[in-house]
């Protein structure tokens, strides 16, 4: 019913003088629950579902949407989508050029990544592993605030377009974390499992979560930030680091996922998130990082926050280099941005809800594993840091100027781990720290994050994103007062 | 569309009747926002977004809560709603820090909505997005930003006698202006369309634009800066909800912790936290459809209070101050109608009275968590900012990364525009003057 529904909208606009027309539905069902301190601070769930209709009118975009799903509500959205495009159309505009696209009719599912489907756990259950690891942080009086949360999502989205594709696709996703808070000798210092934000994000089932052993682990994570109280001030200077891998997934979020984004080059997001410094004269010749540095792009990753069949303007999962042995090799781009570099799509184009207009964003954006071992990446270090768990971050309008802090961090001295350091930071360039890595840990090391809450655009949209990495080396790094 | 006042409260009323609980609370968000997005002088971005949510909590057995988010307003929709929300909460063990559900409030009336705004069209926004790209073309730079209008409503609605709603428009323009070398920025925000003058904030951008073209680095050390009212606005409003968040303060995550009535800031710092204000962005109740209060934050560099929700409020023994964010967030309470109180300068004169330091525009990507109970933040400063020299402008320069202590900062502020703007967020807004703080840190 959906799809008729949708061509309906679809035919409207180009009756109506559209050159090209796409429906776009979404329904999500997801669920949240959060306790702290020994209660249960959510328990809900929430339903949203409607769609959005965006068409091109000479050579301008027009969206609009509705979340009342009737043959007559389709024609009227469709209608005011138009209307829209007619009076950007009508001024000066960006005039679009889509790259050639195949019509796709087809399905596409991650049930088959879900070993456990997350909605089948009932919520008391949840409730009860939240209390029992967030109470097993309480390891000394100093742990002021203990706090956990689970978050699953299931999304069925349906798209179709003015060049005969019809895809429907499902996905459930499932995310987890906990946190304590130790206060203290003046201080006030936090711990994270398995990473901050919000914890551990997949697109897979509740085995996630129990792959990380929130109880065993708590004890430890509840000691390290009483341990962090009194440990010593970390040092200022220029120090090598070894990066702990969730916070080389911020690390790669913030100086390069965004960085890479096509319609930031392009000046699109200049007048709020920024502008990037990878300019498209720098495509294919700039040194972005050392020779060992490959980034790619892969939205077709099993299991990840960021993969997908179809991006949603119909285009594929596609795989591409964003860095290749240190040069500069790919943009996350869009049918309306491809053109730029003269090839296709890298099926970058999604939106938040069916509410949204889709634009330029992540999908996996990932660090290709080296050969190092635990042992290399902190034995080739004579004093230096290794950095846990991202605590603040902050980066330029142009990607360029970053400071990241984080909760944990030990002193590496002649090749071995010491004393635990406090309120550590590091600041760098961005060019300048990638081509600083020396080091990056082997496919054992490997791990496929995902952060559910990069914000982006205006209004502004919240996406699901993915970034594998290992942990990685980086010489001369700007550390302490940074 | 928006539902409107009858429509919404017949509709939560006839949610929350349906009994099963102890008490039930539904709360109605729609929004409508048009907005007509502009880059390298052209528009690239044009759409009409509405949806309307309700939110549904279930109280059983005094204090199980559940809660369930939908955007099916029809009667179905609404009744799966309580359903799910008393389901949920039967699962849950009890909150003993759940303070029930409020009863029958008062509301001032507050002026919020403008007819002009409401209807504004999609051409009417395309035409005032040209003016703004008629100014930089005047020196063949690109411009970029965003123009929108729209509304929202909020009702709220429970089953021990609550019933509240609001309406406002919205509307906003911001513009970054960019050269080859350099960005200027403007914004403004407004209930009231008609109060938005997209030429003369194009050409304030565009301006500042062609004056920060080819900047030239300099160290980062201290400096004394001149921060415009956006900037001093980016500043406050991080501080608002990472330092005077009411669970920030009892969970001892806040600098005010046990610090209340001390002196932590500079004699000429005045903050307060007031939604009644006609020279704000007024608003008559909270997201718990409590009354908002006007709460003094810090007198004369003396921190006064931080602002409560009921839950917060019941944890430190207080009331609410009527800062309660929407179900389900979990954050605490913030300020969110903030008034610095001006001096007796001029951004003029504060640049005139500084040996060397810098003006700046505003900043870019502020983190508050450094190091929150000293209130050490970080941030960038963005389009535009400026070397003085012997009291005038002497050079652009480049963008540079501050870390410094609000603590401090806010004790050396040195001089304060008597000027005050309204940065208007339509749900949040700060009135502020620009500031000059003596030897503020800049670190790359």
């Amino acid at each position: 019913m959906i799809k008729g529904l949708l061509r309906l909208a679809v035919d409207h606009a180009t009756r109506y003088g559209a050159s090209y027309a796409e429906a776009r539905f979404q329904d999500l069902r997801s669920e949240d629950v959060s306790v702290k301190n020994g209660m249960v601070q959510t328990a809900g769930r929430s339903f949203d579902k409607g769609f959005g209709v965006r068409v091109l009118y000479n050579g301008a975009w027009g969206f609009a949407c509705s979340s009342v799903l009737t043959e007559a509500e389709m024609r009227r959205t469709a209608a005011m989508a138009l209307g829209i495009a007619k009076a950007a159309a009508s001024v000066r505009h960006d005039n679009v050029i889509l790259d050639e696209l195949d019509a796709y009719v087809d399905y596409w599912s991650n049930y088959d990544q879900v070993r456990i489907n997350p909605f089948n756990i009932p919520i008391e259950k949840k409730v009860d592993f939240l209390l029992e690891a967030t109470n097993a942080m309480k390891v000394d009086d100093q742990i002021a605030v203990v706090q956990g949360n689970t978050n699953i999502v299931e999304k069925h989205k349906v798209f179709v377009s003015s060049i005969g594709s019809v895809i429907e696709q499902r996905k459930i996703e499932t995310g987890g974390g906990m946190s304590c808070v130790a206060i203290g000798n003046n201080e006030m210092q936090i711990r994270s499992y398995p990473a901050s934000a919000r914890g551990v994000y997949q697109a897979r089932g509740w085995e996630l979560l129990q792959e990380w052993d929130f109880v065993g682990n708590a004890p430890r994570v509840g000691k390290e930030a009483v341990e962090l109280l009194t440990a010593k001030e970390c040092p200022s200077g220029e120090m090598d680091v070894v990066i702990e891998g969730s916070q080389m997934m911020l690390q790669i979020h913030e100086s390069c996922g965004h960085a890479i984004e096509l319609d930031r080059v392009l000046g699109q997001e200049a007048s709020f998130a920024g502008t990037s410094f990878l300019t498209t004269d720098k495509l294919g010749s700039f040194i972005y990082g050392s020779p060992i540095v490959n980034l790619y792009g892969d939205a077709s990753i099993p299991g990840s926050l960021g993969s997908f069949g179809y991006d949603d303007e119909g285009v594929p999962a596609r795989r591409f280099d964003i860095v290749k042995d240190g040069v500069f090799s790919g943009y996350l781009s869009t049918r309306d941005t491809a053109h730029v570099y003269g090839g296709k799509s890298h099926s970058a184009c999604r939106a938040q809800s069916w509410s949204d207009f889709p634009i330029t964003r992540m999908t996996n954006v990932c660090l290709a594993p080296g050969e190092a071992t635990e042992e290399d990446l902190i034995g080739g270090i004579k004093n230096g840091l290794y950095l846990y768990t991202n605590k603040s971050w902050s980066i330029d309008d142009k990607r360029l100027n970053f400071q990241f802090g984080v909760e944990y961090a030990r002193e590496i001295i002649d090749g071995k781990l010491g004393a635990v350091v406090k309120n550590a930071r590091y600041a760098d360039k961005t060019p300048r720290f990638w081509r600083s890595c020396d080091a990056i840990g082997n496919q054992d090391l490997w791990y496929l994050w995902g952060t559910p809450n990069c914000g982006k655009g205006e209004p502004m949209q919240v996406m699901r994103i993915g970034h594998g990495t290992s942990p990685a080396r980086f010489r001369g790094v700007k550390v302490g007062g940074a | 569309m928006l539902i409107g006042k009858e429509q919404a409260l017949e509709r939560l009323q006839k949610a929350v009747s349906q009994g099963g609980a102890d008490a039930l609370e539904a709360t109605l968000f729609g929004d409508e926002t048009n907005l007509t997005r502009f880059a390298n002088s052209y528009i690239h971005q044009n759409i009409g977004k509405q949806d309307a949510g309700v939110t549904i909590r279930a109280i059983v057995d005094g204090s199980k809560i559940g809660m369930v988010n939908i955007n099916d307003l029809s009667d179905e929709g609404l009744a799966k709603a309580v359903a799910g929300a008393i389901e949920a909460a039967k699962l849950v063990p009890k909150n003993k820090l759940f303070p029930g559900l409020p009863g029958k409030q008062e509301y001032p009336k507050v002026e919020s909505w403008s007819q002009e705004t409401y209807e504004a069209e999609p051409m009417f926004r395309a035409k005032e997005v040209e003016k703004i790209i008629a100014t930089s073309d005047e020196h063949g730079f690109d411009a970029s930003g965003a123009y929108t209008t729209g509304a929202t409503e909020i009702a709220i609605v429970n089953s021990v006698g609550l019933a509240a709603y609001r309406r406002l428009t919205k509307a906003s323009v911001n513009i970054t202006i960019l050269s080859d070398t350099s960005a200027g920025f403007a914004a403004e925000a407004s209930k009231d369309v008609r109060e938005l003058d997209a030429a003369a904030l194009g050409k304030h951008a565009t301006q500042k634009a062609f004056d920060g073209q080819n900047p030239t680095a300099i160290p980062p050390e201290e400096y004394d800066i001149v921060v415009e009212p956006h900037g001093v606005a980016d500043l406050l409003t991080s501080m608002g909800y990472s330092g005077f968040n009411g669970l920030a303060y009892h969970e001892q995550r806040s600098f005010a912790t046990g610090k209340l009535g001390e002196k932590l800031f500079g004699e000429n710092f005045t903050l307060i936290d007031d939604a009644h204000d006609p020279t704000g962005s007024p608003a008559p109740f909270d997201f718990e459809g409590m009354p908002k209060q006007r709460i003094p934050l810090v007198e004369n560099g003396v921190v006064k209070n931080v602002v409560f929700d009921r839950t917060t409020a019941k944890m430190a023994g207080v009331e609410t101050t009527g800062h309660g964010l929407p179900a389900g967030t979990n954050f605490g309470a913030i300020p969110m109608h903030l008034f610095m109180a001006g001096g007796d300068s001029s951004l003029e004169k504060m640049i005139a009275g500084t040996k060397r330091g810098l003006l700046i525009t505003h900043f870019h990507y502020l983190n508050p968590f450094l190091q929150p109970l000293e209130l050490l933040f970080t941030g960038m400063t963005r389009d535009g900012t400026f070397l003085i020299e012997d009291g005038k402008i002497v050079r652009p320069v480049m963008n540079l990364r501050f870390t410094e202590s609000m603590l401090k900062a806010f004790n050396n502020i040195e001089a304060l525009s008597k000027e005050t703007i309204l940065i208007d967020g339509n749900f949040t807004s700060v009135r502020v003057p620009a500031v000059k703080f003596k030897n503020f840190k800049f670190t790359s």
